[in-house]
């Protein structure tokens, strides 16, 4: 495996050459710091270059033109990391070997004409295609509470500061959806195209003089942008924890309890941050799974999760409304992560490492290692297992000393019909 | 050991069937550094009564899924859990209608963890204080499922498709069910249906075959097992459906709707399973999936905005299709989906491109081996071969074998379930 990043002006080319896959992968990344009145918009627009394009104009004509690619895999998301939002679009298609001669030359084709070559005429985005999104759109918002997890990880996060990025929803809000017209999201398209910075990931065996001039023929884009954007979130705070309940028709409660970690050290939020959720919830031999779970049967989810990039922790687990007191006081109880042996430590850290050792394994993880790498200075695998391997009990007790609960959110279910 | 090629798709799988009947199924793959392992049991939630001592006995349903739960009991005291977190090995289980799996993936310390595989699935312990123990967690798992419109959908159009056959019950069973369970059901299921000789093994990644294969016999070498013969009770299952509309309240934005048919096979008994079910999922998805016109047309109407998703279940006597959708004016889709199927067309350049489809995306499937294995895992349990093939039977599908499909199909026999807000009356 070879990786090469190539500076085309206004944008990066990072080539990984590997003959480890069937196919070939592309990511097109575009970034800028996170708006949160720019988030309903960047949501549609990215649904809507992937839907429809001027020359397949229905999502119809669309759809059957990418099984004709021997069925590319066309994939596009919003992601939050701190201060900053990613929007990628990816193509994922098979080698020539297993389809034809053009197949790179039309994939690619296909992936500049849904990025350069939008379903706009006059000046604005086709009013069916743009129609069709914004009901997509409005059915996504209204249907938010039948995906319960993932509700109430939200709403907790929702209740913190309103400024706070984290706090921000990725899918965006009703009433920006409402403001938005054809008009507006292709002024929005042309300025994201300017501003934001783009980073271009291609994983697969390639000819590097044969990409690198498709490249520079057909993806021009011709600012340049500083990427002086200040990525991690810190706090040096906490006020006094907020604890909210709501209510819900639901058989069973949920919890989620936001912890805010402060004033991190770089080392402490790549290395120490990970390992300390992993020993409080990460899986069956956490301290959350073995006492919430396992010894006092509250629970069959229970788990803690790091945001490291926004130094929080997200804690989640599903119980009875009676139990909330004794579940909350068992989690409150393993926050202080009191007496953790060697073992624990020694065992949290494989599981990193593990996780470090299939980096290279798949195109995704490939290219997430590579973003790291660029977006946020990450290590390199070498040093990420080093800098792993160097974290003591005492870096995971001084760690717990700055960890403050932020936010209890209790989603209460209000019937509690069973057997 | 024998060796199968998977013809273009460049992939060659290791097999044996040991002494005791074990089967196991290898996938090298030395470009990565990870290991993707199964261990099943053919043996799910569709809970048939089964013949002990010459009598068929009946079990709570949910059992298999319990019995899951409480393989992750040890008697010495070293968990899976525990024991694969000591290698930043990650482990779980699964279980479906027809079978249970176990799995691990990880990096390191390959061979130890696969002999511990073996050994925790081989050592039952179960008492009745843990089993106790494990109502309360089995019982938070399922009101978890009970508060996911997804979940619910399917599980109520089974329900409602099917009479006497047991898939009709969801695979975890009820609360009701599981607060019923004994420590000795546990061990008759155990006993009955985790003999070597109805598990099978599936290993993918960076592993070395013959070195694995001669673990697991020595592993297996120094293990006793009864012999065991699987008798399940004969249930005879009409073709018409349980229910054939019901209406129910959760919690939903715009009403969520199921809607599924039950396809009997018996006309089908020309053609090869594997290449029927290819021919009626190809067959569905042109009809219905985001290249369908039917589709199209549902969203200029304004009656459809998100994909509708298809699903697919089998017995031994029917298929199943579900197409699940939400809709305010759910009724015009319905009656628009009962017109399609009234006179089914399929065209020869949507059946080519759809068979495009299915050659590439073996490909895809191939080039990731927690893919590849639940590929070779689930044809295992669904034709109890592995379809080395599976390239010539993609290639030689064609419009005569499909129209005759259609000739023979009968999607008469349907269910309708309309999950609507439960604030709205």
């Amino acid at each position: 495996m070879k990786y090469e990043k190539i500076n085309l002006g206004s944008y990066n080319l990072h080539l990984i050459n590997t003959d480890k896959f069937k196919t070939t992968t592309i990511s097109v990344n575009f970034r800028e710091k996170i708006k949160k009145e720019d988030i309903t918009k960047r949501k549609f627009l990215f649904q809507m270059l992937c839907s429809t394009s001027l020359k397949y104009n229905t999502n119809r004509l669309f759809e059957i033109k990418l099984e004709d690619l021997y069925s590319i895999n066309l994939g596009h998301s919003n992601i939050k990391f701190g201060n900053i939002i990613n929007s990628y679009i990816d193509i994922n298609f098979l080698n020539e070997e297993y389809s034809d001669d053009n197949l790179l030359t039309e994939s690619v084709d296909l992936l500049f004409e849904l990025i350069f070559n939008p379903n706009v005429k006059d000046g604005k985005f086709d009013t069916k295609a743009f129609n069709q999104i914004k009901d997509k759109m409005n059915l996504i918002l209204d249907s938010e509470k039948e995906n319960i997890q993932k509700y109430t990880l939200n709403r907790s996060l929702e209740l913190m500061d309103e400024s706070d990025p984290v706090s921000f929803n990725l899918w965006g809000y009703k009433e920006d959806l409402d403001k938005i017209t054809e008009e507006s999201l292709y002024e929005y398209y042309k300025e994201l195209l300017k501003t934001n910075i783009v980073d271009i990931f291609i994983v697969g065996n390639v000819d590097k003089d044969k990409i690198v001039s498709i490249f520079k023929d057909k993806f021009k884009i011709n600012t340049i942008k500083k990427d002086d954007i200040e990525a991690f979130v810190s706090y040096d705070k906490c006020k006094r924890a907020k604890t909210v309940e709501e209510e819900m028709n639901l058989k069973q409660s949920k919890i989620s309890i936001v912890l805010k970690a402060l004033n991190l050290s770089l080392f402490e939020r790549r290395y120490v941050l990970p390992l300390y959720t992993t020993i409080l919830g990460g899986g069956g031999t956490s301290r959350l799974f073995e006492n919430v779970r396992e010894k006092n049967s509250l629970a069959y989810t229970i788990t803690a999760v790091p945001k490291s990039p926004n130094s929080i922790i997200m804690i989640y687990g599903g119980i009875d409304k009676e139990n909330f007191n004794q579940a909350l006081k068992l989690i409150k109880k393993e926050i202080k992560l009191k007496h953790v042996t060697e073992e624990e430590l020694e065992n949290a850290k494989k599981e990193q490492i593990s996780s470090v050792n299939i980096l290279l394994d798949s195109p995704s993880n490939i290219i997430n290692y590579y973003f790291g790498i660029e977006v946020f200075k990450a290590d390199t695998i070498e040093e990420k297992i080093e800098n792993c391997n160097k974290v003591t009990i005492k870096d995971i007790e001084m760690l717990s000393n700055k960890i403050k609960i932020a936010i209890v959110y209790l989603l209460k279910g209000k019937s509690n019909e069973e057997n | 050991m024998k060796k199968i090629k998977i013809g273009f798709y460049n992939s060659e799988i290791y097999y044996e069937k040991i002494k005791n009947g074990l089967e196991v199924y290898i996938l090298p793959n030395k470009t990565v550094n990870n290991v993707f392992a199964t261990f099943t049991t053919k043996y799910g939630g569709c809970n048939f009564p089964f013949n002990i001592n010459n009598k068929y006995m009946k079990v709570p349903n949910g059992i298999a899924h319990f019995l899951e739960h409480k393989m992750f009991e040890q008697k010495n005291g070293l968990d899976p859990f525990t024991f694969y977190n000591k290698s930043g090995t990650y482990c779980n289980a699964f279980t479906n209608y027809y079978n249970t799996s176990y799995l691990f993936t990880g990096v390191d310390n390959y061979k130890e963890n696969l002999k511990y595989l073996l050994n925790y699935v081989q050592s039952p312990y179960f008492t009745d204080e843990n089993v106790e123990k494990e109502k309360g967690i089995i019982t938070q798992e399922l009101k978890m499922y009970d508060d996911m419109p997804d979940n619910i959908i399917f599980e109520r159009t089974i329900y409602n498709l099917f009479n006497s056959h047991p898939i009709k019950y969801p695979v975890g069973g009820t609360i009701a069910d599981i607060v019923k369970i004994t420590k000795e059901e546990l061990y008759s299921c155990y006993k009955t249906f985790y003999n070597p000789n109805n598990m099978f093994l599936v290993i993918t990644g960076n592993v070395d075959p013959e070195d694995t294969i001669k673990t697991i016999k020595e592993n297996q070498d120094e293990k006793e097992f009864d012999d065991i013969a699987i008798e399940l009770e004969k249930i005879d299952e009409e073709d018409k459906v349980a229910k054939k509309e019901e209406i129910i309240k959760h919690n939903v934005a715009i009403p969520y709707v199921a809607y599924a048919v039950k396809i009997p096979v018996s006309k089908f008994d020309y053609i090869d399973k594997k290449k029927r079910n290819l021919y009626l999922s190809s067959m569905f998805n042109i009809l219905f999936d985001e290249t369908s016109l039917f589709f199209e047309k549902m969203k200029e109407e304004d009656l459809l905005d998100t994909p509708i998703d298809i699903d697919t279940l089998d017995t031994d006597k029917h298929k199943v299709f579900l197409l699940s959708f939400k809709s305010k004016d759910y009724r015009k889709v319905i009656k628009g989906i009962d017109e399609v199927l009234e006179k089914i067309v399929i065209k020869e350049e949507e059946l080519n491109r759809k068979r495009k489809v299915n050659i590439s995306n073996m490909l895809y499937v191939f080039d990731d081996i927690s893919k590849a294995n639940k590929w070779l895992l689930n044809n295992k349990i669904m034709y109890d071969d592995i379809y080395s093939n599976i390239y010539d039977v993609l290639k030689s599908m064609n419009k005569k074998e499909m129209d005759e499909i259609i000739d023979n199909l009968n999607v008469s026999n349907k269910s309708v379930l309309i999950i609507e807000n439960q604030d709205t009356d």
